[in-house]
């Protein structure tokens, strides 16, 4: 590989790394019927919640030290937000809240899976005007 | 009752293992409440399992004969000794534990065996040359490797093109005392398998030492075995495990992802390596063929079977286990035989409490 080459690769991996980690970006609305039903299903009241993150703990092995720094900065912003955790393994969700067992649900079997899409593992949901959920933010 | 009973003698049954291997003991690891089951990336010296705990950033050491978990080195995060994206390690001895970011072979940190950092490894751009960027995998498939100085790592493709390079690099050597990065040229893709779509692309490896290495191509009967480098010679053996039931993969490049998915699951490949230095025995995993289109991970869903033969090539004979239980890709060679952990997600007898491995060996 030439010089020339490591220099485009190594810009191109830093465009992406900048893009899927440390951005936020909007979303798209989705259907807010749909989530309340999951939440009724999970037994999360959904109506007395502002804020949801959702996070997938088991989508890539080393992205776990990020997610939980980038949880730890929202919890420390939104402390009422609710965590919802995507995980096989419940100890996950244990070690990345520090304990803490408030406003948070383990999704053992992918409830919420389908929210959690594309290359990010952490999409942050809020309630809107109409009282409707919607994604605000991806990392 | 009766019902229950039976079906679940029959469930049992049909899950024991067909062949050459018997379950001669089974090993459980207790798990404390920093330590999942997830035990996917790790090393095995003698009796003892260590163990990337990537959710606690940390390396757990267990001793597999007494069952216990006996040391811990907590990797930091930030700071001059801090790891971040923490992905690998190579334990040398008690002074040095090598620690990897991922995918970075520069900034290694190395901690002894009480957790106290020793040392910070860096390679700048002109160490790496003309060799762009170095994409590290250190995975158990494929682990980093420290012999007579040097370091010993596989990279991975990084991009289409890379993967579709029939010369493609797959190993380099980093000579940390003379600070130089220098390809190796040891794994060489098989002919059957130039100009072949990207799904053929795998490579597993073992090093023994510095100068024999075996490895395997995902989509090849053959296992390669190098030997007596040092003395000039490059002495290339292949061994035939296979049955020559892999599909014949057809040249040309261009294939869809749902195409090259259903041929992959659709059909015979190979695995993890491993192998028995005191008996002189490869073993090798062979996943078997999938009938239907599935969801989910096929490698956790599909049957397979550990080929075993003799490092001179003579096939010993096979075992067929059935997929759901174990988790074959993280299988590894340890006292008394074959650990196979039974941390397959649809394996009902999972708990957090522990890891239970089953152990299989030949019987005399």
């Amino acid at each position: 590989m030439t010089y020339s080459r490591y220099l485009i690769n190594l810009i191109f991996i830093l465009q992406l790394a900048n893009f899927s980690c440390d951005q936020i970006r909007q979303t798209d609305q989705f259907e807010p019927n749909e989530f309340a039903n999951l939440l009724e299903e999970a037994k999360i009241p959904g109506l007395s919640i502002d804020r949801f993150i959702i996070v997938d703990l088991d989508r890539c092995l080393s992205c776990f030290q990020t997610q939980k720094s980038v949880i730890q900065e929202l919890k420390e912003k939104n402390p009422d937000c609710f965590v919802i955790y995507i995980s096989k393994t419940k100890k996950k969700g244990s070690i990345l809240m520090d304990g803490v067992k408030e406003n948070i649900f383990h999704d053992k079997n992918g409830l919420f899976k389908k929210y959690v899409k594309e290359s990010h593992s952490i999409w942050l949901f809020k309630k809107n005007s109409f009282g409707d959920f919607e994604g605000v933010g991806v990392f | 009752m009766a019902f229950a009973c039976s079906d679940k003698i029959k469930q049992e049954g049909d899950q024991m293992p067909s062949g050459l291997l018997t379950n001669s003991k089974s090993v459980k690891l207790p798990l404390d409440e920093r330590s999942t089951y997830e035990f996917f990336n790790f090393q095995v010296r003698n009796d003892t399992l260590i163990v990337l705990n990537q959710p606690n950033s940390s390396l757990d050491f267990y001793n597999l004969n007494s069952q216990e978990f006996f040391n811990r080195i907590l990797i930091p995060v930030d700071g001059e000794s801090g790891v971040q994206k923490l992905y690998s390690f190579f334990y040398h001895n008690l002074d040095t534990v090598f620690v990897f970011s991922q995918f970075k072979i520069n900034q290694i940190k190395i901690f002894d065996f009480n957790g106290d950092y020793q040392s910070t490894i860096s390679l700048n751009r002109s160490d790496l040359g003309t060799h762009g960027i170095l994409n590290h995998a250190s995975l158990p498939s494929m682990p980093t490797y420290y012999f007579n100085q040097k370091l010993f790592f596989q990279v991975l493709p990084a991009f289409e093109d890379e993967m579709l390079n029939d010369s493609f690099i797959n190993e380099y050597v980093y000579d940390i005392y003379r600070r130089v990065v220098l390809p190796d040229s040891t794994i060489k893709k098989p002919k059957s398998l130039h100009n072949t779509p990207t799904f053929t692309y795998g490579v597993n490896r073992v090093k023994l030492n510095a100068d024999e290495t075996i490895y395997s191509w995902k989509h090849s009967d053959s296992i390669y075995h190098i030997s007596d480098r040092k003395n000039g010679g490059n002495s290339l053996t292949p061994l035939f495990f296979g049955n020559q039931d892999l599909i014949a993969v057809g040249k040309g490049k261009k294939m869809s992802e749902k195409e090259a998915r259903e041929i992959d699951i659709n059909s015979h490949h190979y695995g993890k390596i491993i192998v028995d230095s005191d008996k002189g025995l490869i073993h090798r995993v062979k996943y078997l063929p999938l009938d239907e289109n599935v969801s989910g991970n096929p490698y956790l869903i599909r049957d397979f079977e550990i080929i075993t033969g003799e490092k001179n090539g003579n096939l010993i004979g096979s075992t067929v286990f059935k997929g759901g239980k174990y988790d074959p890709r993280v299988l590894f060679f340890g006292p008394g035989g074959i650990y196979l952990p039974k941390i397959n997600p649809n394996y009902e007898g999972l708990v957090e409490e522990f890891i239970e491995y089953d152990v299989f060996q030949i019987l005399d």
